[in-house]
């Protein structure tokens, strides 16, 4: 069992992802397993700033500019959907830093 | 254009978008001439492919190659996207073994060729198509005739095959001036089944044959999409469809999915299929069982209007 991603991971997308743009949601699709997701508007604006890898705090940052949110609700749904993310690998941890 | 190729007559047709060289004779194609995209040919099919990806209950697919399997009826080998191999059982009808050849048989071609074919029929209107997609019996080809009488023109009965253009923009090309309809849909639209071809002996639908003037066929852009339900409820439902669940009716009526087995094809189909969801409006039809045909267009032209 993998260790729950924390304000301090790093992480980046899974490979073997393809994905989608639709009307401001995303729709990916894992080679892996086979199945389809939808992401829904700030779910598809995480998921484009994981086109790098990132630290999880530093995404909440930018969410924070761009949506009107309180900082530790903010953090509780960012850790919430990254980790729901990680349980079907579509995302990982990648906490070697990345030059 | 027919022509001689190494001894044996080649019937030369267009169909999807394509032009075919046929050694079995397909009388429900239009005639093509030019180079050919696809050959079919009869010849000895083998029993297994080397290396098969995946199994189903009929069929295999490895990396190259397709092949179908029906006792008693045929054999279909498709590699490549360009040819077709036929190895039929004797005594069977033409007509039998063109059913599987322009169905399962060219769903595996054209999707080896890149394609995206959707499970229904296409229609042109205003210069745009409009493709109602849904599962056999939802009325698609009734609905196809219906459209018909009013005067639009068809682009394809069971299978929209969806191409791309340069900007990535998603096109329905023609497929071939038929309709399949039941005996009882024909008596209910007032057409005359005396003398049509039965497209399946044993199976009571014939094949309606579309005149010229009533059928397109070059590639139009692709407009909408409906799909088509029937419900037990009593009321004609038609919902727009936004994001994912535009998506998913164009996944969800992909023509053969099962045949797409290899990653790099699932792959392609998942992008093209968001693609086209991009690019056209689609909504859910829902009918009641029991639902008058004219109110039903009625209804749907009210809609694209």
């Amino acid at each position: 069992m993998n260790q729950a991603i924390g304000l301090h991971n790093t992480i980046q997308r899974a490979d073997d992802l393809v994905s989608c743009d639709l009307d401001g949601e995303t729709a990916l699709m894992s080679a892996v397993n086979g199945k389809y997701y939808g992401l829904n508007p700030v779910g598809s604006r995480i998921w484009s700033l994981l086109e790098q890898a990132r630290l999880v705090a530093d995404i909440c940052a930018f969410l924070r500019q761009e949506f009107k949110v309180g900082s530790s609700q903010c953090q509780h749904d960012v850790l919430f959907f990254l980790n729901e993310l990680a349980r079907d690998n579509l995302v990982k941890v990648v906490d070697e830093p990345v030059a | 254009m027919n022509h001689l190729f190494s001894g044996t007559l080649l019937h030369c047709y267009q169909a999807f978008g394509l032009t075919i060289d046929s050694e079995l004779p397909c009388p429900e194609l239009l005639p093509g001439e030019g180079a050919a995209d696809v050959t079919i040919r009869y010849g000895v099919v083998p029993d297994n492919l080397d290396s098969t990806q995946y199994q189903g209950v009929c069929f295999q697919v490895n990396s190259k190659a397709f092949l179908l399997k029906l006792d008693n009826l045929a054999k279909y080998l498709v590699t490549a996207g360009e040819q077709i191999i036929i190895e039929r059982a004797p005594g069977v009808q033409d007509s039998e073994v063109r059913l599987f050849l322009l169905g399962s048989a060219m769903g595996a071609l054209l999707q080896q060729r890149g394609l995206l074919p959707l499970h229904g029929c296409a229609v042109e209107v205003k210069h745009e198509a409009v493709v109602f997609v849904g599962h056999s019996g939802s009325g698609k080809s009734t609905l196809a005739c219906v459209l018909r009488q009013r005067g639009y023109r068809i682009l394809a009965d069971d299978v929209s095959v969806i191409s791309f253009s340069a900007v990535k923009a998603p096109f329905v090309n023609s497929a071939y001036p038929q309709l399949k309809l039941g005996a009882d849909i024909l008596r209910l639209l007032g057409e005359d089944s005396d003398g049509l071809p039965l497209v399946k002996a044993g199976l009571n639908k014939f094949g309606i044959p579309l005149l010229e003037e009533g059928f397109v066929k070059t590639p139009i852009p692709l407009k909408r999409v409906y799909e088509l339900r029937i419900s037990n409820s009593q009321d004609l439902e038609i919902t727009p469809l936004e994001g994912m669940d535009k998506l998913a009716i164009i996944i969800g009526h992909t023509y053969r999915p099962q045949f797409l087995t290899g990653k790099a094809e699932k792959n392609r189909h998942f992008e093209q299929c968001g693609q086209t969801a991009r690019h056209c409006q689609a909504s859910r039809l829902v009918r009641p069982n029991s639902c008058r045909l004219e109110e039903l267009v009625d209804r749907v032209e009210e809609d694209w209007t």
